[in-house]
Parts: structure tokens; C-alpha cells; sequence
């Protein structure tokens, strides 16, 4: 503009002065008269051109300047006049072609040193036709020419614009597609029913027209409302792409992602959020959210900010707390601060507006920007606006910015947009770098790429991406990077499959790797198609490739092995797996164990497996599931030994019962005395029959052997006769209730058996000593078998035995209405011992005194007698005796002779079973005779 | 040199007769026999129990037949008997007497008496009978 104004005056110094003056109507009369007066002056005619611009006859002015073309078409003052006049037009929209094409001639026509300043007002106006993309090509192609400071700055203002527009045209909503009226009824319906019916409704409709923004809206807030948030989401997500207009989904969705979604989502909630608030400001509430949000991404001032924005509650009470205690333990620089807190004041502002009005009188315009920046010294705006005119930036401007970091910073972005040298503004960026301001580190980085400062620029970068996720200017860092630094000089086919896979390709990065592990190929090259094929979940084929990269003995294929073998258990990767373990890599312990379940190796791999390994969850189950299945087995096997040692026990007792069960005739005799006479009859057999003779041939059989043979298996073995004479004893014993032991267990007759049966098989020998089995036959087994005779029940009868046994004879006898006479009992003082079981002694005792109390009858004597003698064989006797008076005598014969069952024939049958004597004697008077029983004395 | 073998059945005759060679052993089933046989014979073998003999034909000490007439200690009783009667011939008696006492009364009462026990025997006693066929002094 001020090159415009300089060659204005220089061309028609009156019209021109009262042009530069702002006496834009003035100014117009004289150049009418110029032009009237010099009708082929292409110079009056653009001066008269520009002044009717200004009075605001658009149209006289565009012919003043086409006349200046066609008078002068090499005068680039009237093109770029035009351009600015028709970039301004109502209509250049419809005339966008036709004007471009004008243009367009002109440019072709200009002088090189105007082509420049052409060129910027072509973009200009293309940019003012919405040609943006046109524009900035054309404007990249001018920053390679050299370019007037005024050309500059117009063209970093034009790249500006160029943004801005784009952003605005990326608000644009798309166009919808056509929509049957059936369609369209059907969404009306669906619309007033309950979300659960109207989904599956809205889902046919979206089916069947994508883009139709209507049923998009309705199915998001149907998933809405039956709690299908992420599909709500994006289908929210999908919707305000479509119509970025649609406030009422922006705030739905930045509500959704604000409650649900996290630090993760919390830039999209803040995005959604602003542009629901961009479209509907009266939603103020959405403020509150934003606070919250704000918090989120750890950002307290600007929450304290946007709070200020929403009414007073509870929650924002409660947010504001939360964001002073945040910001207290954070404390922002007062730098970071954000543009909220520079509000120029209405003053300042109205003096701002009004000098951009004075665009062709910078005086005024920079005298009106003075106030303004007096007013308010951080309106950075009117600053930027000044710094054209004064070439500076005032000093109450720096110094009412110094704390303010993003102030500071949009003042060196302005003020560099109009023209001013990077050290103008360096010290400006150095500050926000100080105060912390969010974007300072990026904006230095900049500058000293642009100053050349290489290190510099890069340490700025780097701490700029390292200072937030997803920093704003995070793609133009990357950019500058790239400038900054020469890229790796890694495998370009490596590099090329890496960007692949990310745009998940891994077809195409298999191509780009060459396609298939062989041998031959590098290390590196094996691994990134091992790995390629791990992305595409082909894990034996991954595997493959890193078997062949692992015979280079390096580590890191093993590793890469390992865990590959960990996800998919490969037997053949087994040599692999046990050189990786022997390195000590945890994952081919795990591995190894899923081939070969293994505690050990899980222990290890668990011990040395690093805390985020992905597999630690797993061999830990495994682990416990090992453990839990080993104790199954050892159970199992417990109750299996267990079942085992109880049918082996039960086997044994089985034996046991069969071996030992029953009684051996000791044990039968303590249970039952009344088997000892059958005891008696049978050892008195075996005395007899087998030891004295029968077996006491043996120690003649070395002189006869076929005698003695003879002599104990003739008529049948002596074995058997001990084994037929201990059935009966058995026989006898199992009538008085008592089951004796098998005869080979009993510990007197079995040891007897058996050695009459050596003896026995000896003899059918031709040869065999048998002395030794004579010798303990004649002494060991006859000694048992005289030991099994003192075992005999004994009963002590003494005077109270006897008076005892007297009374219960008389309470009988009494109570049958009988004789009874009390007898006189005469022991001498004995107490004497019978080898006679109790309850036979008893009955015997019984019968005799019932015999005598008979006798005796009606007024008879009776007496009782206990007496030892001593026989003709030698023994001595134990003799029981119950005498009367009766003067009848009875003999032995008399009492043989009578029939069991009654009185003393029962004394007879018992005194016999007991190897006893029924005795009749004669008694002295007044007694007369005496019935009773002698046994042999008991042996000591 | 007649032996004889007084006993209720034939178990020790046909015993020595078999296995002991150098002797005519005869039988007596009764006390009665045993007298009848007596004079010249070497020696007496008794049995102690006859309860396989009719009751008729048990004698008591005195070699009466009466109630005292025990079956169960007839060797005894039969050897008391013939003792009584002046039968003196060494006798050997057959019985596992379970009192030592008795033993060595009975021995004396009934000398020369040698009581026989299980422990011994068939050589120990032929044993016996060879020793008393030797000429004493």
C-alpha cells in the first residue's frame, strides 16, 4: 500500500496529494478533470480509478482502470488496482473465471519488477473466491523470487488467510443426498417412537443413505439412549463430519466424550465442545464441562477461565477447587496465560477499527493506533497494525506483554506477518520460552531454523514434542525435523514396510521387503519380514524368518523367536528356543513350556521375565494350573495307593482271617471251659495213637526205614489222624459257640501236622534224616500237648462255696413243697480244688444234695463232705460226698444203670465227661451211706 | 525171652514185634493174662490205660474186680496186683504222668518199675529191655 501511495503521488502530484491527504472527493474532481484533459494519461485515469474506489463507485472505477490497461498495458499499478478492486467485488464469485483470465493476461504483460506485487493480488483474489489451494501454489512459486518487504508480508497475510479459509471451508457442511418422501416419512414415524424401536429403524435408514444427516442424527441418539455410547460416539463422530454446523451433535458428542471418554479422548471432548459453543454461545453450561475437560488435560488457568464463563453452581465450585489445588501444585507461568485475559478495552478497539479505515492515510491510522495501544498497551492487533507505519513496537506494548507467554507470542507472529526481521521479535519468543507459553518452543524452533541456528531450532523442537501429547503443531515439527536433521540411513525397504504396516498394509510392506524369508538375506532384513508377518499374524511364517536370522547368532532374533514360539507353541523351534533360554530369555522359557509343560521353566520365566511382559498372565495360569493338575495326580495316585494298600490290607486281612481267624485251643478253653473234656479226648488221642507209637518209631529209621515208613503212613498218615482228631476237638468247640483256628495256624496241633508231614515226605524219600523231627516230636510236641492239659478249668469249693451251693439247692427244693433238712457240712477245713468246670461242678453238687435231701426224707440227715485221698494208682483225689441218714443203700451198678437225664445219672454222665469217678461209700451214724464224685487233684 | 505187653489193644505188641528184634513179645489184654504169663518171662511192658477193655475184666490193687477198678490207671492197678501176688519181673510202665512225685512213689511202691514217658522212644526202650536182659552182677 505504500508503494501504491508513493507512485500515486509521484504520477499526479495534485490528485494525487489530495488522494495521500484522504480528500478522496477532491481528489476525484480534479483527476476527472485530468483525465478529461488527458483522455490517453493511463496514469490519471488509474488515479481517478482509485479515487472512485474509494468514494465507493466500483464500477466507474474498474472502467478507469481497464483504461489505464488498455492506454498503458505494461503499467502493473492498474492491474493490481483491478485486482484488488474486483477481489472486493459483490459479484466476483460469477466472474471469478473471467477476471482470472484478465489477470492472468495482465500478469503475462507485466514488468518483471511488478509481476511480484501482481501476483500477490491475484492470490489475494483467488483466495476471495474461495480458490485456496490456487492461491497457495501461486504463492509458494512467488516466496522463490525476490520479493519487496511489503510483497512479503502481503503474502505471509495471504497464507494466513489461505488457512483461515480453509478452516472455514472445513466447516462447510456436505451436501445431502437426495431422500425418497417414504424415507423421509419413515424417519418422521421412527423419530416419535422409544429409542429402542426407532434404532433399528435409524439403522435401515443410515444403511440405505449413508450421508443422510437426518437418520445419522437419529440413530446416534437412539444408541444414546439405550447406552451404546462408543456407537453413539461415532456415529456422532460421522454425523459432525458430515455438518459440522450440527451444534446439537458436537455437544452431544463433547458430552459423551467428556463424561466417558477419559484423558484418552479428552482433546476431541474439548474440540467438540468449542465447536458446539462456536455454534450455539448461549450453551454456557457447556462451559462447566470444558472446565472439566481442562482439568483433565492439566490445564488449571485455562479451567479458571472457562468457569468464569459459566453460572455459579455446586460443581463449579467444586471444579474451581480442583483447578486452584492443580494449579498450585503445577503453578502455570503467568506467560501461559491465554489470550482470554487481553481483552483491549471498547476504546481501543473502536480506535483500531477506525484506522483501519485510514488505510491511505497512515497518519491517522498510526496516530489512532497510538491511542489505541495507549488504551490498551497488549492490544496486540493494533500493535501489528502500527509496525508498518513505525517500523516498531512500542515499549509499554513489550512491557504490558512481558508475562503474558502467548500474548508475546501472537505479537511476534503479527508483527513478523508484517514484515518485521526475525530479531525483531526473537527477544519477544525467548520471553514465552521463559514464561512456559505452550507453543513458544515451537515458534523459537522456527526462527532459528530460519536464522540457521541448526542445534538450536532442533532442541527446541524436541522439548516442544516432548512437552504435551499431541502438541498442536506437531505435523510442522515433524516438517522441520526433517529439514533439521538428514533422515536414518536405515534399509529404505525397512523404512518403506515400516510406513506399510502402519497404514496397515502388510501385503504391500511384504512387497516392498522383497516378499519371502530365504537364506541368504540379512539379518535385518529377515527380521523385518519376520516381522511383517507377526503383524499379519502369520506366526510360523514370522518364525521362519527369524530361524533363519537367529543362525547369524545374534540375540535379537532369538528374542523375537521366542516370543513368537510363546504365542504359537512350534515343536521345531525347539533348538532355538533352548539356545535362547541358555542366553537367558525369559520368553523362550515360557515357550519351552508350552511345548513341555514345566514348572521349573514357568518359575524361571517368572523370575526373570520383565513386569509388562505380555505372557506373565498367562504362564502364571498355567502355573496354577500345572500345580492344581499335579496335585490332582498326587491325589489320584494318593487314592489309588490308598485304594491299592486297602485292598492289599483287606487281601491281607483276609488271609489273616483265613490263617488266623478263630480260636486256638487256649483261647477256647478261656471262652468255653466245657470243651475241656473234648480237649482231653483229643490230646489223649494224639498221645496215644501218634507220639507214643506211630511216631515213635522214628528214630529207627535209619535201621528200618521202610517199617518206620510204614509205621506212620499206614493204615493212613499219622498227619491226617492229628488233623481228623483236631476236626473233632474243632467240631466240639464250634457246638459250644467258639470257631478254632485252621489246624495248620493252631500253635499246638499245626506244629505237630507239619512236622508229622516232613517226617511223612521224608519217609516216601528213600533217604532223609529225620532224627531231628523224632527228637522235637517226642519232646517239644508232647510237651505242648501235656501243657494243654493243665490248661482245664478248676473250681474251689471251701465252706462258703458250699453253703452258697446249699442254699440254692434248699430255696429250690423249698419252693417245689419238698423235704428239705439242712445238711451238715463237714470239710475239716479243706478248700479243695476240682479240674471241673464251675457250673458242672454245681449240678453235680446239686443232683447229690437233691439225691440225699430225697433220701433222707421226711425226717432224715444229710451231710456234706469235701475230702482229699489218695488211690491205688498213686494220684491224689479231690472227693465230694453228700451222705443221708436213709437206711436204703444204693450202688454204683444201681446208678450206671440208670437212664440219663435225672439225678445222679445226670452226677454219673457229668463226672465221667470230666474224667471224674462216681464213688458209693458207706457213712458212719446216724448217717448211712454217701454219693458223690472224686476227680484227680488239678496238677501244680 | 518173653516180653509181655500188657495193654487194652495190640499197638505196642505188634510195635515191638516189628522193630525190636531179640524178643518174644506176647500180649496180655487183662490182668488176668498178665498173671497167667508171668512166670518166666523177662519183663513187663504195661500200657496205663485199658478203657478199650470190657469193664469186667478191669481189676482194682488187689486184683478184685470192683468199683475201684479204674480204667484209666488199670496198668498200674494190674502191675499193683501182680506185685501183690509176688510177680516181680522188671516192668516197664507207659504213662505220661504229669506229677514226678508220683512217678518216683509209684517206682519205688512197684520196683523194679521203670516209668516210660512220650519222650522216649522206640530204640530208648528197646534200649530198656536189652539192659534187662542182661545177667545182673
Amino acid at each position: 500500500m505504500i508503494v501504491l501511495l508513493l507512485l500515486l503521488a509521484a504520477s499526479e502530484p495534485s490528485g494525487a496529494r489530495l488522494l495521500q491527504k484522504g480528500r478522496t472527493a477532491e481528489a476525484a474532481a480534479v483527476l476527472e478533470k485530468q483525465v478529461s484533459r488527458n483522455p490517453r494519461n493511463a496514469a490519471f485515469a488509474n488515479d481517478l480509478g482509485l479515487a472512485y474506489a474509494r468514494l465507493g463507485r466500483a464500477g466507474d472505477a474498474e472502467r478507469l482502470y481497464r483504461r489505464a490497461i488498455a492506454l498503458h498495458p505494461s503499467r502493473f499499478l492498474a492491474w493490481v488496482n483491478l485486482a484488488e478492486l474486483l477481489g472486493n467485488a459483490p459479484d466476483r464469485w460469477e466472474r471469478a473465471d473471467e477476471i482470472l483470465a484478465f489477470l492472468a493476461a495482465g500478469l503475462a504483460q507485466a514488468p518483471a519488477a511488478g509481476a511480484a506485487s501482481l501476483s500477490v493480488r491475484i492470490a489475494d483474489f483467488e483466495v476471495s473466491v474461495g480458490r485456496t489451494a490456487k492461491a497457495r501454489e501461486r504463492l509458494l512459486l512467488l516466496r522463490e523470487s525476490s520479493l519487496t518487504a511489503d510483497d512479503a508480508r502481503r503474502i505471509r497475510e495471504l497464507e494466513s488467510r489461505i488457512a483461515q479459509e480453509e478452516r472455514a471451508r472445513a466447516t462447510e457442511d456436505w451436501p445431502e443426498p437426495a431422500v425418497p418422501q417414504e424415507l423421509r416419512a419413515e424417519l418422521d414415524r421412527a423419530e416419535r417412537l422409544p429409542p429402542a424401536l426407532a434404532l433399528p429403524i435409524a439403522d435401515g435408514l443410515s444403511a440405505q443413505r449413508p450421508a443422510w444427516q437426518a437418520a445419522r442424527w437419529l440413530r446416534a441418539r437412539s444408541l444414546d439412549a439405550v447406552g451404546r455410547i462408543d456407537e453413539a460416539a461415532r456415529e456422532l463422530g460421522v454425523l459432525t463430519q458430515l455438518r459440522p454446523s450440527h451444534a446439537k451433535a458436537w455437544r452431544r458428542l463433547g458430552e459423551i466424550l467428556a463424561v466417558q471418554g477419559g484423558l484418552l479422548e479428552s482433546d476431541r471432548a474439548d474440540e467438540a465442545l468449542r465447536q458446539a459453543l462456536a455454534l450455539e454461545p448461549s450453551w454456557t453450561e457447556l462451559w462447566l464441562l470444558r472446565a472439566r475437560v481442562a482439568l483433565r488435560r492439566g490445564r488449571a488457568q485455562e479451567a479458571l477461565v472457562f468457569l468464569k464463563r459459566t453460572s455459579p453452581s455446586d460443581e463449579a465450585q467444586r471444579i474451581e477447587q480442583l483447578a486452584r489445588a492443580q494449579a498450585a501444585a503445577a503453578p502455570l507461568a503467568a506467560g501461559a496465560t491465554t489470550k482470554f485475559s487481553r481483552v483491549p478495552t471498547p476504546e481501543a478497539r473502536a480506535l483500531y477499527q477506525q484506522a483501519q479505515q485510514w488505510r491511505l492515510e497512515p497518519e491517522l491510522a498510526r496516530a489512532d493506533l497510538m491511542r489505541a495501544l495507549q488504551l490498551s498497551p497488549d492490544f496486540v492487533e493494533a500493535a501489528a497494525a502500527l509496525y508498518p507505519l513505525l517500523s516498531a513496537v512500542p515499549e509499554a506494548t513489550v512491557r504490558a506483554l512481558h508475562d503474558d507467554g502467548a500474548g508475546l507470542l501472537e505479537l511476534a507472529a503479527q508483527i513478523r506477518n508484517a514484515g518485521a526481521p526475525a530479531a525483531v521479535v526473537q527477544p519477544w519468543i525467548d520471553r514465552a520460552v521463559e514464561l512456559g507459553a505452550p507453543e513458544a518452543r515451537f515458534e523459537r524452533a522456527r526462527l532459528r531454523a530460519g536464522q540457521g541456528d541448526r542445534d538450536g531450532a532442533l532442541a527446541d523442537l524436541i522439548a516442544y514434542v516432548a512437552s504435551a501429547p499431541q502438541p498442536p503443531h506437531l505435523d510442522e515439527a515433524r516438517a522441520l525435523r526433517a529439514q533439521l536433521v538428514p533422515g536414518p540411513r536405515g534399509d529404505p525397504a525397512g523404512v518403506q514396510a515400516r510406513l506399510e504396516l502402519a497404514d496397515d498394509r502388510p501385503e504391500a510392506a511384504l512387497a516392498a521387503l522383497g516378499g519371502r524369508c530365504a537364506e541368504g538375506l540379512g539379518s535385518r532384513r529377515l527380521l523385518a519380514l519376520g516381522e511383517v508377518h507377526e503383524f499379519a499374524g502369520d506366526l510360523p511364517a514370522a518364525a521362519s524368518c527369524y530361524q533363519l536370522a537367529a543362525r547369524g547368532g545374534e540375540t535379537e532374533p532369538l528374542q523375537r523367536l521366542s516370543r513368537v514360539a510363546a504365542r504359537a507353541p512350534l515343536p521345531a523351534l525347539r533348538p532355538e528356543l533352548e539356545a535362547a533360554a541358555a542366553r537367558g530369555i525369559p520368553d523362550a522359557e515360557w515357550a519351552l513350556a508350552r511345548l513341555e509343560p514345566s514348572l521349573s521353566r514357568i518359575d524361571r520365566f517368572l523370575a526373570t521375565a520383565p513386569e509388562d511382559d505380555p505372557f506373565i498372565a498367562d504362564a502364571r495360569a498355567a502355573k496354577a494350573s500345572l500345580e492344581r493338575s499335579s496335585t490332582l495326580a498326587a491325589e489320584h495316585r494318593q487314592r489309588r495307593n490308598l485304594a491299592l494298600s486297602l485292598l492289599s490290607l483287606a487281601a491281607v486281612l483276609a488271609a489273616a482271617w483265613l490263617l488266623w481267624a478263630g480260636a486256638t485251643v487256649e483261647t477256647a478253653l478261656a471262652r468255653a471251659p466245657a470243651l475241656f473234656p473234648a480237649l482231653l479226648r483229643t490230646v489223649a488221642e494224639v498221645r496215644h495213637d501218634v507220639i507214643k507209637h506211630r511216631a515213635s518209631v522214628l528214630g529207627l529209621a535209619g535201621e528200618n526205614r521202610t517199617e518206620v515208613a510204614r509205621a506212620l503212613l499206614e493204615p493212613e498218615p499219622a498227619s491226617r489222624v492229628v488233623a481228623r482228631a483236631y476236626d473233632r476237638l474243632r467240631a466240639a468247640a464250634r457246638a459250644q459257640g467258639i470257631a478254632m483256628r485252621r489246624l495248620s495256624r493252631e500253635p499246638s496241633f499245626g506244629p505237630l501236622v507239619r512236622d508229622l508231614l516232613r517226617a511223612e515226605a521224608l519217609l516216601r524219600e528213600p533217604s532223609g534224616d529225620v532224627s531231628a523231627l523224632d527228637q522235637r516230636i517226642r519232646t517239644e510236641h508232647a510237651q505242648r500237648m501235656a501243657a494243654l492239659l493243665r490248661l482245664g478249668p478248676r473250681t474251689r469249693l471251701d465252706k462258703s462255696a458250699v453253703a452258697a451251693w446249699v442254699h440254692a439247692v434248699e430255696a429250690e427244693v423249698r419252693q417245689g413243697g419238698v423235704f428239705w433238712t439242712s445238711p451238715s457240712i463237714l470239710l475239716q477245713g479243706l478248700e479243695v480244688e476240682f479240674p471241673v468246670e464251675q457250673a458242672a461242678l454245681s449240678t453235680i453238687f446239686a443232683n447229690l444234695l437233691r439225691n440225699a435231701q430225697a433220701a433222707a426224707a421226711p425226717d432224715g440227715r444229710v451231710i456234706v463232705r469235701l475230702a482229699r485221698e489218695r488211690d491205688a494208682a498213686g494220684r491224689d483225689l479231690h472227693v465230694l460226698l453228700v451222705g443221708d441218714s436213709a437206711a436204703g443203700g444204693i450202688s454204683l451198678d444201681a446208678i450206671e444203670s440208670r437212664e440219663s437225664g435225672r439225678g445222679l445219672a445226670i452226677v454219673r454222665d457229668l463226672t465221667r465227661e470230666w474224667h471224674g469217678h462216681l464213688i458209693v461209700r458207706p457213712e458212719d451214724p446216724p448217717f448211712c451211706k454217701a454219693v458223690g464224685a472224686c476227680f484227680p487233684a488239678p496238677s501244680a | 525171652m518173653r516180653v509181655i505187653v500188657c495193654e487194652d489193644g495190640f499197638e505196642y505188641v505188634e510195635r515191638f514185634r516189628r522193630f525190636v528184634a531179640g524178643f518174644e513179645f506176647v500180649r496180655a489184654g487183662h490182668f488176668a493174662e498178665a498173671l497167667a504169663l508171668a512166670p518166666g518171662a523177662l519183663a513187663l511192658l504195661l500200657d496205663q490205660d485199658f478203657r478199650r477193655t470190657p469193664q469186667e475184666q478191669l481189676v482194682d490193687a488187689s486184683g478184685a474186680h470192683s468199683a475201684d477198678a479204674l480204667p484209666e490207671v488199670q496198668g498200674i492197678l494190674i502191675l499193683r496186683a501182680l506185685r501183690a501176688r509176688g510177680i516181680a519181673m522188671p516192668a516197664l510202665l507207659f504213662a505220661d504222668l504229669d506229677d514226678a512225685d508220683r512217678a518216683g512213689r509209684l517206682e519205688r511202691e512197684l520196683a523194679p518199675l521203670t516209668i516210660v514217658t512220650s519222650s522216649e522212644g522206640l530204640p530208648q526202650i528197646a534200649a530198656r529191655l536189652r539192659a534187662m536182659r542182661r545177667p545182673v552182677g
